[in-house]
């Protein structure tokens, strides 16, 4: 994908859209989350949307990180992540920047192909679910057991979220290549 | 990717740093009874944008429960036809009662009890994406009164409190969180003349039930028996209703009773809440 070329259209600047993007992406988790909770928790099993990590992903994968400062905006994210939903900071902040590190240095060794991809995804939200729990000892909030917080919530939550991943990959690959050429 | 002596050393200072900034802040918002200028700006326009973001997600909730609540529609009409007379005839008990409280109060010169409550309805805009941390963000804040640890309920019964208020959203901790940090929520169960106080210190996730110990006394309890916030502590108003006595069981160790409720509030689907805003005289 030739990404060299950035649009000169004001409003579809990647400097202005990615970043819009992955914070409204902040947002919309949160309020699948209010909206559907019913659905996404059942008996044991808990189903975390974590769209701002696919978005995350998409940007990475695609390359679209090269177009504007991902990094400091994923700090910002973070921060607003924990400003908005938490009551720490730091939490989700050094979740988000390690898994999409670890995207960051992972994606270039897997095939660029879409099943490849779901791979890539379930490492990184892995991640990012392991130093949630980490974290969640370190404030005291863990009231569930690590075995029962995999099987019941982070196994679902990677299959369903790379599910997600994987069914929009074609669309955002367009959208990206329209932003960024 | 190598590593050198260079890279180490600031890896373990991140972590130092990361380690730091998550259990300080964490014990700085458990103490604090407000929350930072700067953070409450922030909540305020974060709040603003999801208010904006939640308007279609919403909307196809409800659609989707409206289909689901379609197939149950039968069975709940023929259900609730059998409660309407009760529910008329429960109304007219209740304004007999409320008039005779207020004349009795009158009497006794009490001006204002733990009883007394004024709400405000809120909105629910966003709920926290974590399996462990339920917290949900209303619309409604100081503006409109809230204060920290304000009572939260839903038409049913209390769902939680208050945790983190800013001008025009507020942070909602459920009754089933049990976090380190988070508050216990004091309550009473009335079985028959008898009345136990004891505090609610755990969920059990997956039979949805609350579980109260500390109990004040060891009296027998009757399964069904209505649990309601007690007043203790003063945070509270007394008399909100909580739920039903599920069981009654022994705990871990043997040596006490636990009482495992069934909360009145479905608390994995909530919209819309009350926020309790004055309570008394205040």
């Amino acid at each position: 994908m030739n990404n060299r070329h950035v649009s000169t259209h004001r409003f579809f600047r990647p400097a202005i859209v990615y970043p819009v993007i992955l914070i409204v992406l902040i947002f919309v988790d949160g309020s699948l989350m209010a909206a559907f909770s019913g659905f996404l928790s059942f008996a044991n099993w808990t189903i975390l949307p974590n769209l701002t990590f696919i978005g995350i992903f998409y940007t990475i994968h695609f390359r679209s990180d090269r177009h504007f400062h991902f990094w400091w905006w994923l700090v910002l994210l973070g921060l607003l992540f924990d400003l908005y939903y938490t009551q720490s900071i730091g939490s989700y902040l050094t979740a988000y920047l390690l898994s999409a590190y670890t995207v960051f240095l992972l994606d270039p060794h897997i095939p660029y192909r879409i099943l490849s991809s779901f791979w890539t995804v379930a490492t990184g939200l892995l991640v990012f679910y392991s130093l949630i729990y980490i974290t969640g000892i370190l404030t005291g909030e863990v009231n569930i057991s690590l075995v029962n917080y995999l099987i019941f919530t982070v196994f679902p939550t990677i299959f369903i979220n790379s599910l997600i991943e994987m069914i929009f990959y074609r669309p955002v690959e367009s959208l990206t290549y329209i932003i960024n050429s | 990717m190598r590593f050198n002596g260079k890279k180490i050393l600031i890896t373990i200072a991140s972590i130092i740093v990361a380690v730091g900034l998550i259990v300080g802040s964490s014990v700085f918002y458990g103490r604090a009874s407000g929350i930072p200028v700067i953070q409450r700006f922030a909540s305020d326009m974060a709040a603003f944008f999801g208010r904006g973001v939640s308007a279609p997600t919403s909307v196809l909730s409800r659609s989707t429960n409206s289909l689901t609540q379609l197939f149950k529609t039968y069975e709940e009409n023929q259900h609730l036809v059998k409660r309407v007379d009760r529910i008329a005839a429960d109304q007219i008990r209740i304004q007999t009662l409320e008039k005779e409280n207020k004349e009795l109060k009158a009497n006794l010169k009490l001006k204002n009890s733990l009883t007394d409550y004024q709400t405000v309805s809120a909105v629910v805009i966003s709920r926290t994406p974590s399996s462990w941390n339920s917290q949900l963000i209303i619309n409604q804040g100081i503006n409109a009164g809230i204060k920290k640890n304000a009572p939260i309920l839903d038409s049913r019964g209390l769902i939680g409190k208050v945790s983190q208020v800013s001008n025009t959203s507020s942070k909602v901790t459920l009754i089933s969180n049990m976090t380190a940090d988070a508050d216990r929520f004091p309550v009473q169960v009335n079985s028959g003349s008898t009345t136990i106080n004891g505090v609610i210190s755990g969920y059990n996730r997956s039979s949805d039930q609350l579980i109260l110990d500390e109990l004040s006394t060891q009296s027998t309890i009757k399964k069904g028996s209505l649990v309601q916030t007690s007043g203790l502590g003063g945070i509270l108003p007394k008399g909100l209703y909580v739920g039903r006595v599920a069981s009654v069981r022994d705990d871990a160790y043997g040596v006490a009773k636990q009482i495992y409720i069934r909360p009145a509030a479905d608390l994995s689907d909530i919209s819309s809440v009350l926020a309790v805003t004055q309570v008394g005289g205040e």
